[in-house]
């Protein structure tokens, strides 16, 4: 990898009058980023001159915004010492000897299967899944549906991704939005027509090529009235990422009567920044739910937020968060009303053990057109261990009238009795903990799909091991 | 040793006389004259603090609680009655400084008018501190459409072996318990003002003193 960068250099270096464009062997661009790196990678996708200029104007914002000034600690974050864009056919030169032991180890235990650890790995250059993902693609086309990733989307449907994106996370909304903006690549892109309703989940970890596991994906959802789907992005597997940062943007437009419903379960290597912003707007009698799953990544700060805009639209976040050694999980939900007899949602449950840190945060607004407006936000945290720590920080905003908003947080730790009764028949302290662990995130895994809750709950039990009470 | 010791930074002169006496229980009515009151309760002691806020202070106003000693225990017992454009912002900060330490906290608004309320409450239990535990509930009534109501409830929990939790809630008066109550033959004004009056019902029941009882129940029928 450092020879393809000494390379890219090299050609930049030879180039009087700013970035050059490389040769097809540069698959990526130099460690830090400027001007002419966020030019390139926009030419190299030879992308419309709109989004060239949307791209330069969103990096004049990153480097004006400033990091917030609350939640995780993200000063040892090294702008400059970070690769922008790789070419996702490019072959990583990663062997699977260079894959760490611990996560080896994970792969097996989740029993997942040759070829898939190998990609999940980041060694294999694809999951040879192409077969299904073809005639899923096939049958979706049939009804009208696009699922494609973002590069493709913006090639083959300029008017519908002009129209949508960055109309609901413009980046100028915080410092790494104007990052993904600047430097996206890859994410997904789904439209489902007017009354259309997509059966099976649509699942990013389908789409067969490395792109859907960029670090500034982009990713855009539109449903028109009245049609459903689910989307579902990440996989439980951990994922061996060689960069420190992962900043996503995900915007989704609910229309009249539409639901969707977006799962993700985010088990980043324990080194990654995963800072990711993600946006639904909900037209009248729109439901948008997000099931937000979070394990892994050194730092994660995501609020998933529904932007209710619409009467009678719905939003629903449910949110869990695991947090290990070193790991500090900042996560929670946020409900926007705007409109008259909207309703929301949010359910955090979060574990935190061997010094590691969960943090709720959340808000719910409720506009002066928000009246007859309902919420009710529920937040349970369990601190395994002296070492750790939980934090809960919502924020209510209320200036309507006739609006019903309740809050309820709990702190606490596995309680002494359960954990008596368990091991009383029979169970050591670890497997009687990993079981009432289990229980206390079962109605959030309850809603995941089968495979998603087995490899959760074997995950969680592993995460458990050799922890006493 | 005093029981309970508070400053306060900005104009210590000012400390309640109150805080002269000492005992183990102590009991302090706080009318908010001062921006910001710490407080430090010590080993076996108990602080119950009455926030009864009528009308409303100049600018913001802090109090913050550290349980110093083990045992310590506080009570907050808070009330505010919005009217007209009035504006109150409250920070309670309770600390768990030592190991098994309570706290309770209870603050209720009645906003009518354009009156607004930002309350923001922290129980903060730090390391060390096991066996503490501490609930915070903070309810709006809201009784008009300018009325503002902000709630910033936090928990900051560094000890496993703890029960810490809050709650809040704001919304306007239940037209199913209106409905009820004018069926019986009162007049909705009437209504509203039982309705009312039961909201308030568990911070006044935990205030004996008389003299503030009347003041309350003066301000209460102003408002409605």
């Amino acid at each position: 990898m450092s020879t393809q960068a000494q390379l890219a250099t090299q050609s930049l270096d030879t180039y009087q009058w700013g970035f050059a464009m490389p040769n097809v062997s540069v698959g990526q661009t130099p460690r830090g980023l400027n001007e002419d790196i966020v030019s390139a990678i926009s030419q190299w996708k030879k992308e419309p001159g709109w989004m060239t200029e949307k791209r330069l104007a969103a990096y004049a914002m990153f480097r004006q915004k400033h990091l917030p000034p609350w939640g995780a600690d993200l000063s040892r974050i090294n702008f400059d010492d970070i690769y922008y864009y790789m070419k996702p056919v490019n072959e990583q030169g990663r062997t699977w000897d260079d894959v760490p032991e611990s996560m080896k180890r994970t792969f097996d235990r989740l029993g997942i299967p040759e070829a898939e650890k190998k990609f999940l790995a980041g060694v294999g250059a694809q999951y040879d899944s192409e077969v299904i993902y073809h005639s899923l693609i096939e049958s979706l086309s049939k009804q009208g549906v696009i699922f494609t990733d973002m590069d493709t989307a913006l090639r083959d449907y300029p008017e519908i991704v002009k129209q949508y994106f960055g109309t609901l996370i413009p980046a100028s909304d915080n410092k790494f939005a104007a990052l993904n903006t600047a430097t996206w690549s890859g994410g997904s892109f789904v439209y489902v027509p007017k009354g259309v309703r997509v059966e099976m989940p649509l699942q990013a970890y389908f789409r067969i090529n490395a792109k859907n596991m960029g670090q500034f994906e982009r990713t855009l959802i539109i449903a028109e009235e009245g049609s459903y789907v689910h989307y579902v992005e990440g996989c439980t597997a951990p994922v061996y990422a060689s960069d420190s940062l992962h900043a996503a943007v995900v915007e989704i437009f609910v229309k009249k009567g539409a639901r969707v419903r977006y799962t993700t379960i985010q088990n980043w290597s324990k080194d990654v920044y995963n800072l990711v912003t993600k946006r639904a707007r909900v037209d009248e009698e729109g439901t948008m739910e997000w099931i937000d799953g979070n394990l892994g990544s050194r730092v994660t700060m995501k609020y998933p937020s529904v932007y209710l805009v619409g009467r009678k639209a719905h939003g629903e976040v449910l949110s869990i968060a695991f947090a290990g050694k070193g790991q500090h999980q900042d996560a929670g939900g946020k409900a926007i009303h705007n409109a008259p007899e909207t309703s929301s949602i949010i359910t955090s449950k979060s574990i935190c053990k061997d010094g590691g840190r969960t943090s709720y945060r959340g808000l719910v607004h409720m506009a002066p057109s928000a009246k007859g407006s309902k919420s009710n936000v529920k937040c349970d945290a369990l601190i395994l261990d002296s070492a750790s720590r939980s934090d809960t920080y919502p924020t209510m905003k209320i200036r309507a009238k006739e609006v019903t908003l309740g809050h309820e947080a709990t702190v606490s730790k596995v309680g002494e009795e359960q954990l008596f009764y368990l091991m009383s028949r029979g169970l050591d302290e670890p497997t009687a903990t990993g079981l009432i662990v289990s229980g206390f995130i079962e109605p959030i895994v309850r809603e995941l799909p089968l495979e998603y809750a087995v490899e959760l709950n074997k995950l969680i039990q592993l995460e458990m091991e050799g922890s006493v009470g | 040793m005093s029981a309970v010791s508070s400053t306060t930074p900005a104009r210590p002169s000012a400390i309640h006389p109150s805080l002269e006496k000492e005992g183990m229980n102590v009991v302090l009515i706080d009318t908010m004259l001062e921006p910001t009151v710490h407080h430090t309760v010590n080993q076996g002691q108990k602080l119950t603090l009455v926030v009864p806020v009528l009308e409303a202070p100049d600018g913001p106003r802090k109090r913050v609680i550290t349980l110093a000693g083990e045992g310590a225990e506080v009570q907050v017992i808070g009330l505010f009655l919005g009217t007209g454009a009035a504006q109150l912002a409250i920070q309670i900060d309770t600390i768990h400084a030592a190991p098994n330490t309570k706290g309770n906290t209870v603050f209720k608004a009645v906003l009518a008018g354009s009156s607004s309320l930002q309350f923001d409450g922290m129980i903060k239990i730090e390391p060390g501190a096991q066996g503490s535990n501490d609930f915070l509930q903070q309810d709006s009534l809201l009784l008009s459409a300018d009325a503002k109501a902000n709630a910033v409830p936090g928990l900051e929990i560094e000890a496993n072996d703890v029960k810490a939790s809050h709650g809040a809630t704001a919304k306007p008066v239940d037209p199913e318990q209106k409905f009820y109550l004018m069926s019986r033959g009162l007049s909705e004004a009437q209504a509203e003002a039982m309705v009312v009056t039961g909201f308030l019902d568990p911070v006044l029941k935990s205030i004996d003193d008389v003299e503030l009882k009347r003041k309350i129940s003066h301000v209460l029928n102003q408002l409605l």
